[in-house]
């Protein structure tokens, strides 16, 4: 089973660079036809913009169809932040001290 | 803090090893595409058989990682609850230990907390905006399909937020159910008698329920997914097309996700959206809408209602939202909606029927009753819906009571004979029992919402003492419920409170 991986390359997975965007268009259902067309990831948007996930060559399709990308942020791509990730111990602790005194099967 | 797969397997596993009296661990029969072992969870207190099934998933879309985590503490916290009779609180929302027991001990629990395994390793190791699973798709290099785009309902029809290009986020994958981590949730629907579904996702502070291909409709019997042309990823649906969805199912999605939108509210006052999936965006093979979707393909099968979660506000930005950095307050709200569900999943009249006096045929009467001629009219719906809202509140001050219990399992005999004879009458004396046992409910609550609900019963059991059951049924189906009147004194303090423009 493959523990840690590299980042993948251009059309293995997500491309090296890419970015959080908002499509800007006075029509909405053509910006959100355009995301479909191109397989675009639509991230939810608390406004009802046409936010995505895209790639600097995603972003130039767009362009060269008439769309206003809006690019808000870099994503790299990368893994979890690895301070957010539990270790097996924080694991088995935390469960230990929830279970704590309820009797287990076994136990007298 | 994000629990990895191995931690999310272990705790599952130290639960049934520990507890075997409560939690079984079930390997599921499938193992993920890069070969890991995915699991379920059982969770039920006490014996009994053919217990209502509800199945919770989560870990569908790999980057959304608050649901796996949150899915494994919501057994704990039931567990301990149950396990020290205590309540369960979240925030500002309470549920007694005799809620937390009904649930418990009424119900068979089945939680999926990771369907995706591969797709939560790849998120920790390489990529935390991973969607999809780890499918490796022959003749390109693009890898995996979405797992909640898999499934057959309208398979293949990829309109707005499905694609059949494997290198699109929304892939649907090269045909329904070809993804293992589907097939194995399609078992668990296939095993047993699931009466509620959720699939736990992020974000946006949705409660979803069907349809998500269409519009819905509840006036065109005719227009049924069955009859869509789908399997093709060339077919689409016509622009005027609208799913049909009956009344009464339409009645149960909106009043449970309402049910579950204010539970989450009494946490902290975030206010999730109850609405169809459509209204998010257009969704083809989703896990939601399959779940719902397959007693109407089949009509052999149990009918599950199928809702999905959207669990989370936007924050910063989209990495935040769906992996924010503390995400122990956001799980706290998907727990309450989740026993939310798992509340209004118990049926009352299936648990004192059923289980107190073996009276499955009781039962399908009045289930009958309810599906084929009481749902068929406004009237009739509004009156299912106050049986729903009263027995939720009820049914544990019940079950505590032997004496209430055995004159509830009278009523429903009773109900269940006169029914089944529409020659018959309804006789006082039957009347009169029925009337004294709900005074008694009415003493058990203190929510006037729901004794004046009460009132509109026993007003409607006196009304009706001593006539025909034809003219019974013809009433309930004609007249809603009656609106409590205000007293005088009650119309003079909502006049002087009233504010001017």
């Amino acid at each position: 089973m493959p523990s840690r991986q590299k980042p993948p390359l251009r059309g293995e997975g997500p491309p090296a660079l890419r970015f959080e965007a908002t499509l800007g268009s006075a029509n909405y259902a053509k910006a959100i036809a355009a995301t479909s067309e191109l397989g675009l990831d639509r991230l939810p948007d608390v406004d009802r913009k046409v936010r995505v996930l895209l790639s600097s060559d995603d972003a130039r399709k767009l362009l060269e169809r008439g769309f206003e990308v809006h690019l808000l942020a870099p994503i790299p791509v990368g893994p979890l932040e690895k301070s957010l990730i539990m270790t097996d111990r924080q694991s088995q602790e935390w469960i230990e001290s929830q279970l704590k005194g309820i009797p287990r099967k076994g136990s007298k | 803090m994000y629990r990895t797969i191995a931690q999310i397997d272990s705790a599952t596993q130290i639960l049934s090893l520990w507890f075997p009296q409560v939690f079984t661990r079930v390997r599921l029969p499938e193992a993920s595409q890069e070969g890991r072992p995915v699991y379920a969870l059982r969770m039920r207190a006490g014996g009994g058989a053919g217990r209502r099934g509800v199945l919770i998933v989560g870990g569908t879309h790999a980057r959304e990682l608050m649901n796996p985590d949150a899915i494994v503490e919501l057994a704990i916290d039931l567990f301990l609850s149950h396990a020290n009779g205590t309540g369960l609180t979240y925030g500002g929302r309470s549920w007694s230990a005799d809620d937390i027991a009904l649930i418990v001990e009424a119900l068979d629990i089945w939680l999926v907390p990771c369907i995706n395994p591969d797709g939560r390793h790849y998120v920790m190791t390489v990529d935390d905006m991973w969607r999809k699973n780890r499918r490796v798709n022959a003749g390109t290099t693009c890898v995996g399909a979405d797992l909640n785009r898999n499934d057959d309902i309208v398979w293949g029809v990829a309109q707005g937020q499905t694609s059949c290009s494997p290198c699109s986020d929304v892939y649907c994958g090269p045909s329904a159910f070809s993804e293992p981590e589907t097939r194995n949730v399609k078992y668990l629907l296939d095993t047993e008698r699931m009466v509620s579904f959720v699939d736990v996702h992020s974000y946006s502070e949705l409660v979803l329920y069907p349809w998500g291909h269409a519009p819905t409709q509840s006036t065109d019997p005719t227009k049924r997914f069955t009859g869509l042309t789908t399997g093709t990823c060339t077919a689409s649906i016509p622009a005027t097309y609208s799913e049909y969805m009956p009344p009464r199912d339409v009645q149960r999605f909106t009043t449970v996700a309402g049910r579950i939108v204010a539970d989450i509210a009494a946490v902290r006052g975030r206010h999730y959206t109850p609405q169809t999936a459509r209204a998010l965006y257009a969704t083809t093979g989703s896990q939601g809408d399959y779940a719902y979707s397959r007693h109407i393909a089949n009509p052999a099968l149990y009918k599950t209602y199928g809702f999905t979660f959207e669990t989370g506000p936007f924050l910063s930005n989209s990495q935040e939202s769906f992996h924010p950095t503390d995400p122990t307050l956001v799980k706290r709200d998907a727990k309450a909606g989740l026993v939310g569900l798992l509340q209004q999943s118990v049926c009352a009249i299936e648990l004192i029927g059923i289980n107190l006096f073996d009276g499955e045929a009781e039962v399908a009467t009045l289930r009958t009753f309810r599906d084929e001629l009481l749902a068929t009219t406004p009237s009739g719906r509004e009156w299912i819906a106050l049986f729903e809202r009263a027995q939720v509140a009820l049914l544990t001050a019940v079950l505590r009571d032997p004496k209430l219990m055995q004159e509830a399992a009278d009523v429903i005999r009773a109900a269940a004979r006169a029914i089944a004879d529409e020659g018959s009458t309804f006789k006082e004396a039957d009347a009169a029992r029925a009337a004294r046992f709900i005074r008694v409910l009415k003493t058990k609550t203190k929510i006037r919402s729901l004794q004046a609900d009460l009132g509109a019963v026993i007003a409607q059991v006196e009304k009706m003492a001593g006539r025909s059951m034809q003219e019974v049924i013809a009433s309930l189906l004609r007249r809603k419920p009656a609106k409590p009147t205000k007293s005088v004194g009650a119309r003079r303090r909502a006049t002087n409170t009233s504010h001017g423009a």
